[in-house]
């Protein structure tokens, strides 16, 4: 009883707080452009060396091109292989990415025992999404624990990384390393490769029918509950932190480092600009003296200029 | 063994000076520059100076702010800072770069990925002072702790006190980055070291009224209030132009005449003013090839319209904003087609690009860059070149500006691959390349000692690589060229040069990409580029 309802408001906490942290970025006015090149969706042959639509005589004249695949080429490869830290920093990338995808997998187990625990475990498609969930699982489960030892161990003792290591930061992965050992916990103590409901998977999707079905009556073992205990307590904290970059990475390429749209009259963007421009700063310095009263177009014409040369 | 084992801590602590820069410890350089005794003996600041300014940072002083006398104006000042820093996270103040900022405030994951991308750090021998993450580790720890007052924010965030000493350092260390954003490409969540750099000068312009003197004060006021960061006024410029069209039609035998307001034109063409002082032949190029190939173009008379320099870009939105308005306003009011950027990466990145968010309407005037233009026009047929005249070795510096930051990459290039048989590319290029180490405004700033620290810390990297492209032909008898086709890295280019004599040493010019075209004009006598007559 008290685990179920403790799982509906962690997953909903879980769900508020990431809604509302991409709310609260996507809710940004619209901003300066900051483009940082290759920009993938220029395309194969442009995002090899790094070429956008300003090397077109007349660019603005020319239809845009925005390459889907060429975005996915490159978001694949950085997502699970994390492309990016394998080139810049290679000391780090084991142990980084079997943190990661021990994370993935993790989570790939979880999407299996729900879709499994809906279609009926004992269904042909159920057998065998519980039997990779189960491989999932301890694949993931043992890279993300050693992934997470490593990277405690460079946070401790790399002297590129020990002075930017804060307890925060060592508590965050001997929190995920909980979810890891306990996992690995309740695989020691239950079956992993039965599809019975004596095995780890077997307990999750009971627990995940319980919940789906609002039935709090369902029995698991002790070591199952504390994994997943602690993994709910996980959802709850990791929102607040910098971790949330799982889903808020998506603005920091698409909507900074990728977002070369440019404005063009009449367009939304252009509405919006026009919004912003008219907002009323208060920057103290001589040179603007920002009231609150005049807007950034009257600070930034004539009008300004007059006010700071008196 | 390494040396700096700079604490984050460290950097509120009373000290006369928190690190010290040793040249043995930079990245050496190829023969004949790797002697370090040969390295030129850095100016000392004067200690009346010291007396007086903050100078606690490192060995050099780009702002040079003073004293404050009391303890109670050390806390108004810090007041102003916390208050700034609060109004970056206001859509008011900050829309322009709010969402990038929350997004580098929020989700750096501490694993210190950017840091060998910096060529500032990596030139220095790894001095920590100089890694891209301290200074936005401090940043951010004083947002989360000052501003936010986030409960907790010591143990998940990282401890830090704010004081005078902190903010005085701060102020200094925001003008130890060149905002070349390496950093920011390696980051695999995507936050922006460089961002932070800017963001932080913005506070300190546009809250507390500090700035580098020559971007703000000798810069952007001077380029606003008289027309250029020169200081010509519109006269000047003019009169400066026809003598360059002079000694153009004389040193080509083609007669030259550039266009001044021509209303209605196919295009506007738009120098940073500082070619006009310092590289004549650059503007004087521009106009040879314009006319041969029978553009119809113009430049602008009115005040600031002929100086496509924009020093907001590095330190503050409003004076951006000024310049860029002004700009588009000139070739609204000759009713030209677009505008054409000059030789310049920051004017290109400022006006093409950033204020492409800032003009709206009207002033929505199309501008592209002058590298596609000179690529259609080299590409035409409508003029005849001969490439053997510039058959010497070249190489191609990439500015930041033009290359990381905008995509434009190859159109220089295949003017390149085409018009010097000799062309050779650095390692890394393009989007990779690696700043000259002038870039953010570093190139126009010498006060005190500041070109020391530029020349031999921030551009190293830089000279190495230009080096390195040379490695079959080192020597001084061989004649070699660096094409930079932006004004703000052949200042810093040409500083380095001097500095490490590197015309004497290696025989090695710099110059634009202009240049190298006309050389290879028929129709021009030969010898457009000179190494006798080059600095």
């Amino acid at each position: 009883m008290i685990l179920n309802i403790v799982s509906y408001l962690s997953i909903l906490i879980f769900l508020i707080t990431v809604i509302y942290r991409l709310m609260r970025i996507a809710n940004t006015p619209a901003h300066l452009r900051w483009d940082l090149y290759p920009v993938p969706h220029e395309g194969f042959k442009k995002a090899k060396y790094g070429g956008s639509y300003y090397e077109e005589l007349d660019w603005w004249t020319k239809p845009r091109h925005v390459s889907i695949a060429c975005e996915l080429s490159t978001m694949i490869p950085e997502i699970i292989l994390l492309k990016g830290v394998w080139e810049s920093n290679k000391g780090l990338w084991f142990w980084s990415w079997a943190f990661h995808f021990g994370l993935y997998l993790a989570v790939f187990m979880a999407a299996l025992v729900v879709a499994s625990a809906i279609i009926g475990p004992a269904s042909t498609i159920g057998v065998v999404l519980t039997k990779i969930a189960g491989i999932s699982t301890i694949i993931g489960y043992i890279l993300g624990g050693i992934g997470c030892i490593g990277m405690i161990f460079k946070r401790l003792f790399d002297e590129k990384l020990k002075p930017f290591t804060t307890t925060g930061s060592i508590f965050n992965l001997i929190f995920i390393l909980a979810i890891f050992v306990t996992g690995l916990k309740a695989i020691s103590e239950v079956n992993l490769f039965t599809t019975d409901q004596s095995s780890l998977i077997g307990q999750m999707q009971i627990f995940v029918s319980g919940l789906v079905g609002f039935d709090s009556s369902v029995p698991l073992n002790s070591s199952v509950v504390w994994h997943i205990g602690v993994t709910l307590a996980f959802m709850v904290y990791m929102p607040f932190t910098h971790m949330a970059h799982f889903v808020l990475k998506w603005f920091t390429y698409h909507g900074i480092r990728w977002n070369d749209e440019p404005n063009t009259a009449g367009s939304d963007l252009e509405k919006d600009l026009t919004k912003s421009l008219n907002f009323k700063p208060t920057w103290a310095a001589d040179h603007i003296k920002g009231d609150g009263k005049k807007t950034w177009v009257d600070i930034a014409t004539e009008k300004g200029f007059k006010d700071e040369k008196k | 063994m390494k040396k700096n084992k700079l604490k984050i801590s460290d950097f509120s602590k009373e000290s006369d000076q928190l690190v010290h820069i040793d040249p043995k410890d930079f990245i050496p350089l190829p023969p004949p520059y790797d002697k370090i005794e040969d390295e030129p003996i850095w100016k000392e600041i004067k200690p009346e100076f010291k007396e007086t300014h903050e100078c606690t940072l490192d060995d050099t002083i780009a702002v040079g702010i003073p004293k404050p006398k009391t303890p109670e104006e050390e806390k108004e000042l810090v007041d102003k800072f916390i208050s700034g820093l609060r109004k970056l996270f206001e859509k008011e103040n900050n829309w322009t770069f709010l969402q990038q900022l929350m997004l580098s405030l929020e989700h750096c994951a501490k694993c210190q990925t950017c840091v060998d991308a910096c060529p500032i750090y990596e030139a220095s021998g790894k001095n920590d002072l100089y890694r891209p993450t301290y200074r936005s580790e401090i940043w951010r720890r004083i947002v989360k702790k000052y501003v936010q007052k986030k409960p907790f924010a010591s143990f998940t965030d990282g401890d830090i006190d704010l004081n005078w000493t902190t903010v005085a350092r701060l102020i200094e260390l925001s003008y130890r980055c060149t905002i070349c954003r390496r950093c920011a490409q390696t980051c695999p969540v995507g936050v922006d070291n460089a961002l932070i750099t800017h963001e932080l000068r913005k506070v300190f312009s546009q809250e507390m009224g500090i700035a580098a003197k020559e971007i703000h004060e000798k810069g952007s006021v001077l380029q606003l209030k008289v027309g250029s960061s020169t200081g010509m006024n519109s006269e000047v410029v003019k009169d400066n132009i026809d003598f360059i069209d002079e000694d153009m039609t004389d040193l080509t035998g083609i007669e030259v005449k550039s266009k001044w307001d021509v209303k209605g034109a196919d295009l506007m063409l738009i120098h940073n003013a500082g070619e006009i002082i310092a590289w004549p032949e650059n503007p004087g190029a521009f106009a040879i090839i314009f006319e041969a190939a029978g553009i119809n173009w113009t430049m602008s008379s009115e005040a600031v319209a002929y100086d496509g320099i924009n020093y907001g870009l590095w330190y503050d939105d409003v004076q951006l904003a000024r310049v860029a308005i002004k700009h588009a306003q000139a070739a609204k009011k000759l009713g030209v087609k677009k505008i054409v950027v000059g030789e310049c990466g920051h004017a290109h990145k400022a006006l093409t690009v950033i204020a492409d968010r800032v003009l709206v309407g009207d002033l929505n005037v199309p501008r592209e860059s002058a590298m596609t233009l000179l690529e259609d026009i080299v590409f035409s047929g409508k003029i005849k070149f001969d490439p053997s005249r510039n058959d010497f070795p070249v190489t191609l510096h990439d500015p930041c500006n033009m290359v990381r930051l905008m995509g434009i990459v190859e159109p220089q290039r295949r003017i390149l691959r085409y018009l010097c048989p000799q062309f050779r590319e650095m390692t890394p290029h393009g989007v990779h390349n690696y700043c000259c180490g002038g870039g953010s405004g570093f190139a126009i700033m010498s006060a005190h000692n500041f070109t020391n620290w530029r020349v031999a810390v921030s551009g190293r990297k830089k000279f190495k690589q230009i080096l390195d492209a040379y490695s079959d032909c080192p020597g001084p008898e061989t004649k070699k060229y660096l094409c930079a086709p932006c004004s703000n890295c052949k200042g810093q280019i040409r500083d380095i040069f001097q500095y490490y004599n590197a015309k004497e040493k290696s025989n090695l010019i710099y110059g634009g990409l202009v240049e190298l075209i006309v050389n290879a004009m028929v129709d021009v006598k030969p010898g457009f580029i000179s190494w006798e007559d080059a600095f």
